[in-house]
């Protein structure tokens, strides 16, 4: 019997709390329940034993823990360990008379690994993935028959772990996640965020366990029932731990519990089980209570949904809004900014998109001089740590698509496919293997067709090759192609005529980049805002297009306003007074001069202010005569303790926008600095903020900083000191135990790179232990080490 | 009292957050001005519209031999400021409470795009979770009827943080409550105190000094 089906069309008992039992049966307080597999293997055989008999179908592994990053100690190999659990599954199942993987399937239990994927903790993602792949290669060649991912609380950790899974072993893949009472997981997911990602790599059942009683799982029972298209697990906790006589028991007895459970198989549910607290008597009450209940058959739903790590955006009513501004072509900025690897200034137009208004980030890189793969990848990590929306990975090179595609946080919009077999043969097993939704352009080896009819044959022809790989046509948003009406008169009319066939005879979802349409034209603006409208009315579904255009944004607004798609016209207003603010702000921005900006921390003032001056001054005589001077009072009263580190950074920022208003002035040459300096948080120690301060204010004062980053070997910052030949160091610690890593890295630099000074600092240093490791010199705060850069460049 | 792992969450409007506290870590001494105020009120609607408060604990019996405590039978610490702190305890609340990965994320997130916001959001999350700490003793102390000797904290004193895989594990902390461990014994998210709170009967009062005062760094940035 395949798991598979069985689940697919009947109700499936899975088994209960496993590691709450064996306390019960008195394992030792601190000991890792995996080792009484080895240590008291009768105990969890006759555990198992009585869950088959309370009639579980699925038995879960003594396992949850059984994670090389999680072993606490070599008493046991990890092989061991996983060997011996699946050994007592099995010989509780031929004890009880049953057959292995026809009555009774042996569920290999993988629960979270104990560390936090960066970038909030440090563990890479790729290591999660080899650390579970271990484990599930493993249960599998012991004999597993299925895997369950369980108690998962950060979707980037469900995953690699499913990716795991999928990557290391044939076998079928159940994952539940553990909500809180805000129904959200811990790292903030929602629940269709969590479902549209977890089917979009293929798990073939996903649900619920743990952190809730059943009563508190019954709302987000139904979220899955209803989002999802594939089987759904619910297996809660026994209630609420509380205190008799000194004894702990759960606040949901087993009848109780079996109520509910009764009342959640009715939604749809399809997999019943329980976690902490449930004993072989809930389960057994629970199958007595739902056994003459009939599964639901399982409903397919059919929206287009794409997701980040907390949220999901579905492509119903109404139009998604897809922002296209960090894509370089014809953006002189951006791609000076690529070229220069500086992603602060691509994370404030994520930033500024979404402020706007947009519901999905468009991310292209592609520049024909920069490593296009690396660049993706580092430019969706560096998006999603500023941003929650979902992205959409926009690149013409497979490989860059595959990697984003791996290491993107949720299920993505991929741009794009097209109807050439070539582009089809190597995007769709992507889109299969990681999950997502693709844009398809409406061309083919023949070119873009001058027709509606023959555009939607493409899309017809894409969705189709699409099936064989198992895609739905719910993962395509057809991109009907708009072109410039400059050329060809008929344009706009097929691109909308392709649109409202796609959506009214094919019933799939579109997209445009509504700003070709005008190429060639003045007010661009003007056309695309009209156009947008008619393409929406005649159903498009979403726009790839630049939400800081007012123009474009009021034309979204109204329609949405105008076709009942704004209750009670909230978001219109929103818009519109919005729009009031910022004339007022406008206004009040003229009086005021550059170094009073600057020194009160004004940061949008300053530029403004810096750009009106470069009308009537030279720019380096508004840096040096104005924002220099303003800095240095500022800077000169933070050591006289008369302003303060707020103030100081305000005004740090402050004084960087006027720079960056002034730079557009400058010819690149005149702006460079020689005066390098690197940075560096030491190794272990994973607190950057220190260290980020002394950024801001040395680049402020016209040094190159060169910053490596948190939780940086010393192996890495000789590396770099002689790759950009810098003569001076940086280093930070703010524990008493990474001061240690700071030694190592001063000693192993006056080896290495002799000439090299160290500058040091963080809240543990003191004069003393500066001199004791060896530093050149301390520096007690950030202006400190500005002085001193002074001193040791001469300047 | 039994031993089960529970937890604690309260709504964000419960916490009051010390802003002087805030200030301090911020090193500012005195009183800021109007740009600061208003940047700082800015930060602090902010950082309550993400945080979530939330604390695992459990209950341990515990036995003291010297400068090693051993918490219900399983597993020992060696600390003499410990075993000071715990002395005529007959148990102990191991806890670990956080703010949740949410702000972490808001930190990062300003660490990109405005700096000055992420270090104020970071003083305002490391004196928020030290009230929410407070809070949650109180409320244990009146939910057990009891009074809790001053919290002691590992990488405190010569409380080694590398015991706390240890306590992080007593309380279930990252399963229940999302606290993790880097391979250095730092806790994520990074706004979380893990802590040992020894018992004693109710009414008794333990003299309790401030933080700054119970610290034997006499050269930090952030004494009192």
């Amino acid at each position: 019997m395949d798991i598979r089906k069985l689940i697919q069309n009947e109700i499936v008992y899975i088994d209960g709390g496993l590691g709450s039992s064996l306390i019960k049966m008195g394992l030792p307080s601190g000991m890792a329940p995996e080792k009484w597999n080895i240590k008291e293997p009768q105990n969890i055989v006759s555990l198992h034993k009585s869950y088959i008999e309370a009639g579980a179908q699925v038995l879960t592994t003594n396992t949850f823990g059984a994670n090389e990053l999680k072993l606490e100690d070599d008493e046991y190999t990890l092989e061991e360990l996983l060997k011996s659990a699946i050994d007592n599954a099995k010989k509780a199942i031929e004890e009880c008379g049953k057959t292995k993987g026809e009555d009774v399937f042996i569920g290999l239990s993988v629960g979270p690994c104990g560390k936090l994927l960066k970038p909030l903790g440090d563990l890479d993602f790729e290591d999660a993935v080899s650390a579970f792949s271990k484990t599930i290669a493993l249960g599998e060649q012991y004999g597993a028959d299925l895997i369950i991912i369980e108690t998962m609380s950060d979707t980037y950790e469900a995953k690699a772990a499913l990716l795991s899974a999928k990557e290391s072993c044939d076998l079928p893949v159940f994952v539940t996640v553990a909500y809180d009472e805000n129904k959200t997981l811990m790292t903030g997911a929602s629940p269709l965020a969590v479902i549209t990602l977890l089917e979009g790599l293929g798990a073939d059942a996903i649900g619920i366990n743990c952190g809730l009683g059943p009563h508190q799982m019954k709302e987000i029972a139904k979220d899955y029932v209803k989002y999802s298209s594939i089987p759904v697990i619910v297996s809660p906790n026994a209630g609420m731990p509380k205190s008799v006589n000194g004894k702990t028991v759960y606040d949901v007895d087993a009848t109780e519990f079996a109520s509910v459970m009764k009342e959640i198989a009715g939604y749809g549910v399809h997999g019943l089980g329980g976690c902490c607290g449930t004993t072989p008597e809930y389960i057994k009450a629970t199958v007595n209570a739902t056994k003459d209940i009939k599964a639901l058959k399982i409903t397919k739903n059919t929206d287009t949904v794409v997701s980040s790590y907390t949220k999901a955006v579905a492509f119903t009513n109404t139009p998604v809004i897809v922002g296209e501004r960090i894509n370089p072509t014809g953006k002189k900025k951006l791609k000076e900014a690529l070229r220069e690897r500086s992603l602060d200034y691509i994370l404030g137009e994520a930033v500024s998109q979404q402020d706007k208004g947009a519901k999905v980030l468009d991310i292209n890189v592609g520049l024909p001089e920069i490593d296009e793969v690396k660049m993706l990848t580092d430019v969706v990590k560096a998006v999603q740590a500023v941003s929650d929306l979902p992205l959409q990975l926009d690149s013409s090179d497979p490989v860059a698509l595959e990697q984003a595609m791996r290491i993107y946080n949720g299920k993505p919009m991929i741009n794009s496919v097209n109807g050439k077999q070539s582009s089809m043969d190597a995007i769709f097993p992507l889109v299969k293997k990681y999950g997502g939704v693709v844009v398809a352009l409406t061309l083919d080896e023949n070119g873009i067709p001058d027709t509606a009819d023959e555009r939607v044959k493409i899309a017809e022809k894409i969705i189709a090759e699409a099936s064989k790989y198992g895609i739905d046509k719910k993962d395509i948003v057809v991109d009907a192609l708009a072109m410039a009406v400059s050329s060809n008169k008929e344009s706009a009319k097929t691109t909308i005529n392709s649109v409202k066939m796609l959506t009214e005879q094919v019933g799939v979802n579109t997209i445009l980049g509504v700003s070709n349409i005008s190429f060639g034209l003045p007010c661009r603006e003007m056309l695309n805002s009209t156009f947008l409208s008619l393409c929406f009315e005649n159903g498009l579904s979403s726009a790839i297009m630049n939400p800081l255009s007012e123009k474009m944004m009021e034309a979204y607004y109204s329609f949405c306003a105008l076709k009942g798609l704004d209750d009670n016209f909230l978001n219109y207003i929103d818009f519109a007074s919005g729009n009031d603010d910022v004339k007022t702000a406008n206004d009040k921005r003229v009086d005021m001069t550059l170094d009073f900006a600057i020194e009160k921390g004004f940061k949008d003032n300053a530029y403004e202010i810096a750009l009106a001056l470069l009308k009537t001054e030279n720019p380096l005589d508004i840096i040096n005569d104005k924002i220099i001077p303003a800095l240095n009072k500022v800077g000169s009263g933070f050591e006289k303790n008369t302003i303060f580190l707020p103030q100081l950074l305000m005004s740090a920022e402050a004084a960087k926008s006027a720079f960056d208003a002034v730079k557009t002035a400058i010819v690149e040459s005149d702006n460079k600095s020689s005066d390098k300096i690197i940075l560096a948080t030491v190794e272990g120690d994973i607190h950057d903020i220190g260290k980020n301060i002394v950024k801001v204010l040395l680049q402020n004062y016209g040094f190159e900083v060169i910053d490596l980053g948190k939780d940086v070997k010393p192996e890495t910052i000789i590396n770099a000191v002689l790759e950009h030949n810098v003569t001076l160091v940086g280093l930070s610690a703010l524990m008493t135990t990474t001061v240690v890593a700071m030694e190592e890295t001063i000693k192993l630099l006056s080896v290495k790179a002799p000439h090299v000074k160290t500058v040091v600092g963080g809240a543990v240093l003191t004069q003393e232990y500066a001199d004791m490791i060896g530093a050149s010199h301390y520096a007690k705060d950030a202006m400190e080490t500005v002085r001193y850069a002074q001193l040791h460049f001469g300047k | 009292m039994d031993k089960a792992v529970r937890t604690f969450s309260v709504n964000s409007d419960k916490v009051n957050i010390d802003m002087a506290l805030a200030l301090r870590f911020l090193r500012v001494r005195q009183e800021p001005d109007d740009e600061v105020k208003s940047m700082l009120n800015s930060c602090l609607d902010e950082f309550l519209s993400v945080v979530s408060y939330k604390a695992s604990y459990r209950y341990c019996d515990i036995k003291i031999e010297h400068d090693e405590i051993t918490f219900n039978d399983s597993f020992t610490l060696k600390s003499e400021k410990l075993a000071k702190n715990l002395n005529g305890c007959e148990g102990a609340f191991i806890f670990t409470a956080t703010t949740s990965v949410s702000v972490d994320r808001l930190i990062r997130k300003y660490m990109e795009l405005q700096l000055s916001r992420a270090v104020i959001i970071d003083a305002i999350g490391s004196s928020a979770i030290e009230s929410f700490c407070d809070l949650f003793c109180e409320h244990l102390q009146d939910t057990y009827g009891v009074t809790f000797r001053p919290r002691f904290s590992p990488g405190y004193g010569d409380l080694a943080v590398t015991y706390q895989p240890l306590i992080l594990g007593c309380c279930d902390a990252s399963r229940k409550i999302g606290v993790t461990l880097t391979h250095n014994n730092l806790m994520i998210p990074s706004k979380s105190v893990s802590a040992i709170a020894g018992v004693r009967p109710k009414g008794e009062v333990c003299e309790h000094h401030s933080r700054c005062e119970n610290c034997e760094k006499e050269n930090c940035l952030y004494r009192e």
